[in-house]
């Protein structure tokens, strides 16, 4: 197959991570920086192959550190950028996420979430990272995060996620896992003409540089990169519109913190993706994302075969959390079982949404690490039905 | 005073010309210095990207230049300046950072860079202590001296981070202290149009903290003290491993011959360095 | 030392000077004595350093090329030798 193209049309039989690196290119990716960890290896050895064909960069750094930090530098110089690593890589990766955050520089991270805590075990799934992602680095900010379920998913997801990532100038996170990493499923790539890209906006070129703001509007700042003449000034220290730094005034602080969380709060209606079956007469819902969120489907199916009334949610984007959308889709229901590869990580957040409305219950496989079984769900289904 | 604007003002950020170091600083000197080595080769300000990280010397260019510039976390300015290389290489890359966020925290970025031969040019404030947050040890503090962080003597040895980025594999190496300020220009061009990892160390005065902390004394005390220990390669063939103790090696320590700078005939020496007529 | 010094202006920015108590690297510099601590404060709370002997002035502009604050700048009206 030739493989020269940054996009390739066709229905392959691919393997989650390769999709999750062809997605990547057919959104525009064309620098990759990374470090080897189990199991989200695979996507960057896709793209150490595929990059140079398509004129892009492709790095192995010395660790998931300089590898944030060489994404975040190539997105300023106007390249899509992006990194794949695991918990121990998000993990090390943080302080530079909270960079990105804060500087407003678009990336992708993929996280292919493994069993932990620590080393763990490398290719067992899991969903260990989900607050991680959200909370991980110091201080107030927003995240978001999509979950995929399937092969397909990861590269329609990072497409969406490159978009997103350019069209509110932040970094954005895959999350998928182990499991989903490295199963092997068709995958559908359609025309590159058909598939959607959004590049950030820019500042005009030939103005005074001194009167450029190109940080912090809650409407999404035009992107001084580097190159222009901008004399663009990056910092994480708290600053101003123009990028000038202040570590005097609070009020200074106040105004880049809350603009910061605007900037997503504010457009968080056109973040949110969800997939939802026989809700409107579930008595028990089961809620799942990521891989879960496919076997929740399933389960919830073959429950409605056996003739109990159960439903399904699956949250795509994972973050900012759909605590509207969750409430208006399972106000009605008696029990909500949060399935989830942890020991409750998305759970609080359902259940505050849920509080005083209904009641929602954590649901983990019987072994963590591996995936549920439907037994183990319809044994809990009965229980709360009876 | 329309006639007499300093040469170097026009490439400053304006309204940012007073700057937040510390009086008698040597970051400013360095600052100026980079900037007469611009000047002098006539190029485009806007043709750089300025890359630095978190201490003292990352506010030489940061708000200073008026350039492109991206300030990092601590460390890591070399590991966002990769990024930046390779995703444009017609970005003339410039890391200035100190000597803490550039070999201790940092250290891993800058040897991998320079195993890489990157095409940047990493400039080292080296200050021999952490400046900005009050004045602890740091890997550069010569063994014994008194730090907020080792008020009994630094018990370490220090690194000579000429050699580390040598060994590392850097392709330009250099070494100039303040009271070297042409050298330091001169350096600094040689190091730009070297294609490959160019790593230049500038020990600088830091009055305020290691020389308080040290005893060694003001900005003018650590001037005198970098001019009477600075010893030129060709001097130090004369010297012995003694005579050499304590004391800093200068000049290109490492270039390829055929950019070897030969020394000047007609340039004025400074007035003030005694550099045996090398530079 | 030229019998024909040229002629030179030395301006100070005492805006920018952050004092010779703290720095001082100019006034120890300058071969002709042309610099030396002002008496007075400037604006900023210091003593910048000010010109004192400008006739003794050489044109050797170390004290611009080594002051940290870019406060001195040296005209050179009649230079007595290339610099």
């Amino acid at each position: 197959m030739p493989e020269t193209a940054a996009v390739i049309p066709g229905r392959f039989f691919m393997q989650g991570n390769e999709a999750c690196a062809e997605g990547a290119l057919a959104a525009g990716c064309r620098f990759f920086a990374g470090y080897p960890i189990t199991p989200a290896t695979e996507i960057a050895e896709r793209m150490a192959q595929r990059l140079p064909d398509v004129e892009g960069v492709f790095i192995q750094m010395e660790d998931e550190i300089s590898s944030m930090a060489a994404i975040i530098g190539a997105a300023w110089t106007g390249a899509l950028s992006m990194t794949a690593t695991s918990g121990p890589g998000i993990s090390l990766m943080l302080e530079n996420i909270g960079y990105a955050v804060g500087t407003e520089t678009p990336c992708v991270v993929v996280d292919v979430q493994r069993g932990g805590p620590t080393t763990g075990i490398p290719a067992v799934p899991s969903q260990g990272d989900m607050v991680q992602v959200r909370r991980g680095s110091h201080g107030d900010y927003e995240a978001i995060a999509f979950a995929p379920c399937s092969a397909q998913e990861m590269f329609d997801l990072t497409v969406l996620a490159f978009n997103t990532a350019e069209r509110l100038r932040t970094p954005v996170f895959i999350m998928a896992d182990a499991a989903i990493g490295h199963m092997r499923e068709p995958v559908v790539i359609p025309p590159e003409t058909e598939i959607p890209r959004v590049h950030r906006t820019l500042p005009e070129t030939g103005g005074d540089p001194f009167a450029i703001q190109g940080f912090l509007s809650e409407d999404v700042a035009p992107m001084p990169i580097f190159g222009n003449g901008f004399k663009s000034h990056v910092t994480g220290s708290c600053h101003d519109g123009y990028g000038m730094r202040n570590v005097v005034d609070a009020t200074a602080l106040d105004h880049f913190v809350r603009t910061l969380t605007n900037k997503i709060t504010k457009h968080r209606d056109s973040l949110m993706h969800m997939e939802s079956e026989s809700t409107d007469d579930a008595e028990v819902l089961l809620l799942g994302y990521g891989l879960v969120g496919r076997a929740a489907l399933a389960i919830s199916r073959q429950a409605r075969s056996e003739g109990l009334p159960v439903g399904c949610v699956r949250p795509i984007t994972v973050w900012p959390f759909a605590d509207a959308e969750i409430r208006a889709l399972c106000g009605k229901a008696r029990r909500v079982l949060v399935m989830e590869n942890n020991l409750g990580q998305m759970l609080p957040y359902v259940q505050a949404a849920l509080a005083g409305i209904t009641t929602a219950e954590p649901l983990p496989p019987r072994i963590l690490g591996s995936l549920h079984h439907p037994d183990h769900v319809l044994e809990a289904i009965r229980e709360v039905l009876s | 005073m329309s006639t007499a604007v300093h040469p170097m003002a026009k490439y400053l950020r304006p309204g940012k010309e007073l700057t937040t170091a510390c009086p008698g600083c040597g970051d400013g000197q360095i600052a100026h210095s980079i900037l007469r080595a611009i000047d002098q080769l006539e190029l485009d300000i806007d043709d750089f990207v300025f890359v630095c990280g978190i201490g003292c010397a990352g506010w030489i260019p940061s708000p200073y230049f008026a350039a492109d510039t991206l300030h990092t976390t601590h460390g890591r300015p070399i590991a966002f300046a990769t990024g930046v290389v390779l995703a444009a290489p017609d970005r003339r890359v410039m890391v200035v950072s100190g000597d803490g966020d550039l070999t201790a925290i940092g250290g891993n970025h800058l040897i991998h860079a320079a195993r890489r031969n990157l095409d940047m040019t990493v400039i080292c404030v080296n200050n021999r202590i952490y400046g900005m947050t009050g004045g602890q040890v740091a890997p550069t503090t010569p063994q014994g001296v008194r730090t907020v962080t080792t008020p009994n003597g630094n018990p370490e040895g220090s690194f000579d981070l000429c050699k580390l980025a040598e060994a590392a594999g850097a392709t330009y190496v250099a070494r100039w202290t303040t009271a070297h300020l042409r050298q330091i220009t001169r350096a600094v061009i040689q190091a730009m149009q070297h294609q490959g990892f160019s790593f230049i160390e500038i020990l600088s005065q830091c009055p305020v903290q290691y020389g308080k902390l040290s005893r060694e004394g003001g900005a003018v005390a650590t001037l005198d003290h970098f001019r009477d220990n600075s010893v030129t390669l060709r001097r130090a063939e004369n010297l012995t491993p003694e005579e050499l103790e304590g004391r800093w090696l200068v000049g290109e320590l490492v270039a390829p011959t055929s950019e070897l700078v030969s020394p000047p005939t007609s340039e004025v020496a400074d007035a003030s360095t005694d550099d045996g007529g090398e530079s | 030392m030229a019998k024909n010094k040229g002629i030179y202006r030395v301006h100070i920015d005492p805006q920018l000077c952050k004092g010779t108590e703290g720095c001082g690297i100019c006034v120890d510099l300058c071969r002709a004595k042309v610099l030396a601590p002002a008496p007075t404060l400037s604006a900023r709370g210091v003593h910048p350093a000010e010109i004192v002997e400008l006739k003794e002035c050489t044109g050797c502009d170390l004290c611009m090329l080594y002051c940290p604050d870019l406060a001195i700048a040296v005209e050179h009206i009649e230079s007595s030798h290339h610099a």
